[in-house]
């Protein structure tokens, strides 16, 4: 039970279940409207968040994402961090794939801003 | 804070004129905080957004050059399928009539005994980038070098109509033949004499056009009796000569003059096919290369015989320049 979109060419795969308490994002991200893209996931959060007060985890694991869609994910770690400075215990797991170091150093770079919650940034296991 | 509820507490506080010096304090401390997080924010996306260009940029250059180097092996029509990942087309095989060029150099074992291997593979790589060039000068389709022979086809993938294709065939094989010539002074001034020449064939007839092979190893050509009666008619000729099927004839009788060459039963068909030969002294397939004229402006070129470029260029730059001058002060 939770909140899930398919991944498409432009959009990466989300999955919020909250029967284990955790967010996925994975695949590509350049929506058409990123805004109203990630708006989805935001309302969708803000539903889980009023209802369960669990401990969250967060898998990201995206291969391209264009600027907007950058913006859009700061925004939601943002939101995840002032979630953790209200008293809710979040892990984000940011998996790069070893090759892309456009994306690790993003991350490095946000892990900059965040004081509340816990970013850990791996590696992407290749696929088989 | 977020900037919403920050930007919203600092214009209340504005209005009431009440803001105690702490409270005043304390929302410049978060405003101005904010403002940095914005500022690394900003940093950030132009920062990605550069990797992400630089990235961008490298990619197409790859592409560019292997898109570039892909066409060097393989026809263009398949280049295109590739690149839009086309399936069907890549797999679609299409019943055409075309018209197929077929060409040999006469004694080319003789000549590889003759010279030392850098020598022939000079001339075979001068000859094979002249004739390649002239080839995509008149759209045909390469379909393949088989040792010293080269295969051409007109009327796939793209046709401008079989009497037309047949045409721009026979425009190739006159330039060729002409262009053998300007080799043979070429390599002479280079101390190899010999007698390079090429026997042609031409043949006109439907044929299958299509990547065929094996699934992992296609090749665009085209299969059918049109291709080997092609090879037949060339290998009946003589030296120099180019010689058309009646079919390929019936189409370009109207606009090259031809003579009636035999009447010949070709190696491992039944039927009797009537040869024509192409004479080599006519020169309209040249006015085809660039033939424009209109009121104040008539303009014929060949570029395979411009012997100045430089003063060929002038001369274009000038009329261009007095045509823009003119339209200029008219307007």
């Amino acid at each position: 039970m939770g909140f899930s979109l398919e991944a498409t060419a432009r959009t990466p795969a989300i999955l919020l279940d909250e029967t284990i308490s955790t967010l996925s994002i994975s695949g590509e991200s350049y929506p058409e409207d990123v805004p109203a893209f990630y708006e989805q996931l935001h309302k969708a959060l803000t539903s889980y968040f009023d209802a369960q007060k669990e401990a969250f985890q967060v898998e990201i694991k995206l291969t391209y994402f264009n600027s907007s869609s950058a913006r859009a994910l700061m925004e939601l770690l943002d939101r995840l961090d002032a979630e953790a400075a209200a008293g809710r215990t979040i892990k984000v797991s940011w998996f790069c794939d070893p090759d892309d170091d456009i994306t690790r150093e993003f991350a490095e770079d946000i892990s900059a801003d965040v004081e509340n919650l816990s970013l850990e940034i791996l590696q992407l296991a290749s696929e088989a | 804070m977020k900037p919403d509820e920050l930007i919203q507490s600092i214009e209340q506080e504005l209005a009431s004129s009440e803001a105690t010096p702490t409270e005043a304090h304390a929302l410049l401390s978060a405003l101005l905080s904010l403002y940095k997080k914005q500022q690394r924010q900003q940093a950030r996306l132009i920062k990605l957004s550069d990797a992400n260009e630089a990235k961008l940029t490298q990619t197409n250059k790859t592409l560019d050059a292997l898109t570039k180097n892909l066409s060097r092996f393989v026809p263009n029509v398949v280049v295109n399928a590739l690149m839009q990942d086309a399936q069907d087309e890549i797999v679609r095989l299409k019943r055409q009539e075309i018209t197929v060029f077929f060409s040999d150099i006469v004694g080319f074992t003789t000549m590889t005994e003759r010279l030392e291997p850098e020598q022939l593979a000079t001339i075979m790589s001068d000859y094979f980038t002249e004739m390649s060039l002239i080839c995509d000068r008149w759209n045909g389709t390469l379909d393949q070098f088989i040792g010293d022979a080269i295969v051409i086809f007109f009327g796939a993938p793209d046709s401008t109509g079989a009497k037309n294709d047949a045409t721009q065939a026979i425009g190739m094989a006159l330039e060729m033949n002409d262009r053998i010539k300007y080799l043979r002074q070429k390599w002479s001034q280079q101390g190899l004499n010999f007698d390079f020449q090429a026997r042609m064939g031409l043949s006109t007839g439907f044929s299958h056009v299509g990547n065929f092979g094996a699934a992992n190893r296609l090749h665009y050509t085209a299969l059918g009796n049109v291709v080997n009666e092609a090879a037949r008619i060339q290998a009946w000729g003589q030296a120099g000569q180019i010689l058309l099927s009646q079919d390929t004839y019936g189409y370009i009788k109207d606009d090259y003059e031809c003579r009636e060459y035999e009447t010949v039963t070709l190696k491992g068909q039944t039927r009797k096919l009537t040869l024509y030969e192409l004479s080599l002294q006519q020169q309209e397939w040249r006015a085809q290369l660039l033939n424009h004229q209109q009121a104040g402006l008539k303009i014929q070129l060949d570029p395979s015989s411009v012997n100045d470029k430089d003063q060929a260029i002038r001369t274009l730059k000038k009329a261009l320049a007095e045509i823009e001058d003119n339209s200029d002060a008219s307007s």
